[in-house]
């Protein structure tokens, strides 16, 4: 479970972090490397890449941190700015091409059978598509609704709806609990609570 | 599960939802933070001099040209994927430790060498995709980009440690 806003910060670390500090620049990385890590990851498939995204991300938190305007939201304003380098890097010509070759891990279809009916939910995400994958993370487990996944990629609030299903129906499948029962696409987000806060724009 | 009014608690979505919620948090490698706070020390020490803007533009031409490029690679290639995937795969992982790098010192004779003759593979690599070349030409071009980039990146390496060196007296 994403532990972006769980996390509690003295309100002293986080005003010397924005004085641009560093024992409170490592205090508030040992803080949040880790959610930051595993949602690229999750997001990423590729340990280097989520590496490489993780470092990014923390470079953009230490140095604009300055420029937070809610000290209160800096989970939030973390996990936006971690979640922005991950889309970047999934719509990179890098990564598009990459996803393309063939590998070891990367080919092959879903064919639930006996022997795979154990769930393993690790793989079967890792086996998603790019775009489906980071839509069924962020909305399972950042609590992102539609409307900010749609505005997150660029695209309309089907777009997600339409990737959520797909990822569900994927990892329902690997897992052997396929049903009749899919995601209502219809589903009324505003009653959905705000699990997190989606503020400040650095 | 985020609250949905319209599915109920046994649903395989929920099953899914909850099955992700409940994977472990992963630990960040701990060269994730020397790498950051390396990036964060350098800007202090570099200066921003036209040569070093040059050295930044020059990096930025070769990243553009090796973006061009793999955005027009074909999707199948006969009989080279595995090698030209390692090939990409080496060739991301020298880019990511170089953007690691801080820029802080004008590139050597040597380096501008290098980021020249890599353009100049960029630039063939482009030409043949345009006109049509056997895989093992196109391989054979890509392991000298690759070797070439770590040649650079080596000499990066040494003369970032030099300075480092120098900075401690």
């Amino acid at each position: 479970m994403s532990r972006f806003s769980d996390i509690r910060l003295d309100a002293a670390i986080v005003r010397r972090l924005m004085r641009g500090e560093r024992k409170a620049q490592e205090i508030v990385y040992r803080a949040y490397a880790d959610p930051v890590f595993t949602l690229a990851r999750r997001m990423l498939r590729d340990g280097g890449l989520a590496e490489e995204a993780t470092q990014d991300a923390f470079v953009d938190i230490l140095t604009g941190a300055d420029k937070l305007e809610k000290p209160e939201a800096l989970g939030g304003w973390i996990r936006t700015i971690a979640v922005n380098q991950c889309l970047m890097r999934l719509r990179s010509p890098w990564h598009q091409r990459r996803r393309e070759l063939p590998t070891e891990d990367a080919v092959g279809d879903f064919e639930p059978d006996g022997t795979a009916r154990a769930l393993d939910i690790e793989h079967a995400l890792d086996r998603l598509s790019d775009n489906a994958r980071a839509v069924v993370w962020l909305h399972c487990v950042e609590g992102y609704t539609h409307d900010e996944i749609a505005a997150a990629f660029g695209r309309t609030p089907s777009f997600s709806k339409s990737q959520l299903a797909r990822a569900y129906r994927a990892l329902a499948a690997h897992s052997g609990s396929l049903g009749s029962s899919e995601p209502n696409e219809d589903e009324d987000e505003d009653e959905r609570p705000q699990a997190q806060q989606r503020v400040c724009a650095v | 599960m985020n609250d949905r009014k319209h599915s109920n608690a046994s649903a395989p979505s929920d099953h899914v939802a909850d099955a992700l919620r409940g994977l472990p948090e992963l630990a960040t490698p701990e060269r994730v933070w020397a790498n950051v706070r390396d990036r964060l020390d350098a800007p202090a020490r570099s200066v921003r001099r036209p040569l070093v803007r040059w050295a930044v533009a020059a990096s930025a031409l070769v990243a553009v040209a090796a973006g061009v490029l793999v955005a027009r690679w074909p999707t199948s290639e006969p009989g080279g994927d595995a090698d030209i995937a390692a090939l990409f795969e080496r060739s991301r992982l020298v880019e990511a430790e170089r953007r690691a790098t801080p820029v802080v010192l004008a590139p050597s004779g040597v380096e501008r060498v290098l980021q020249v003759r890599i353009g100049g593979i960029d630039a063939l690599l482009n030409e043949q995709l345009l006109h049509g070349t056997a895989p093992t030409a196109r391989q054979a071009l890509l392991e000298e980009r690759v070797e070439l980039l770590e040649d650079l990146r080596h000499i990066e390496r040494y003369r970032q440690g030099e300075l480092y060196r120098l900075a401690a007296f």
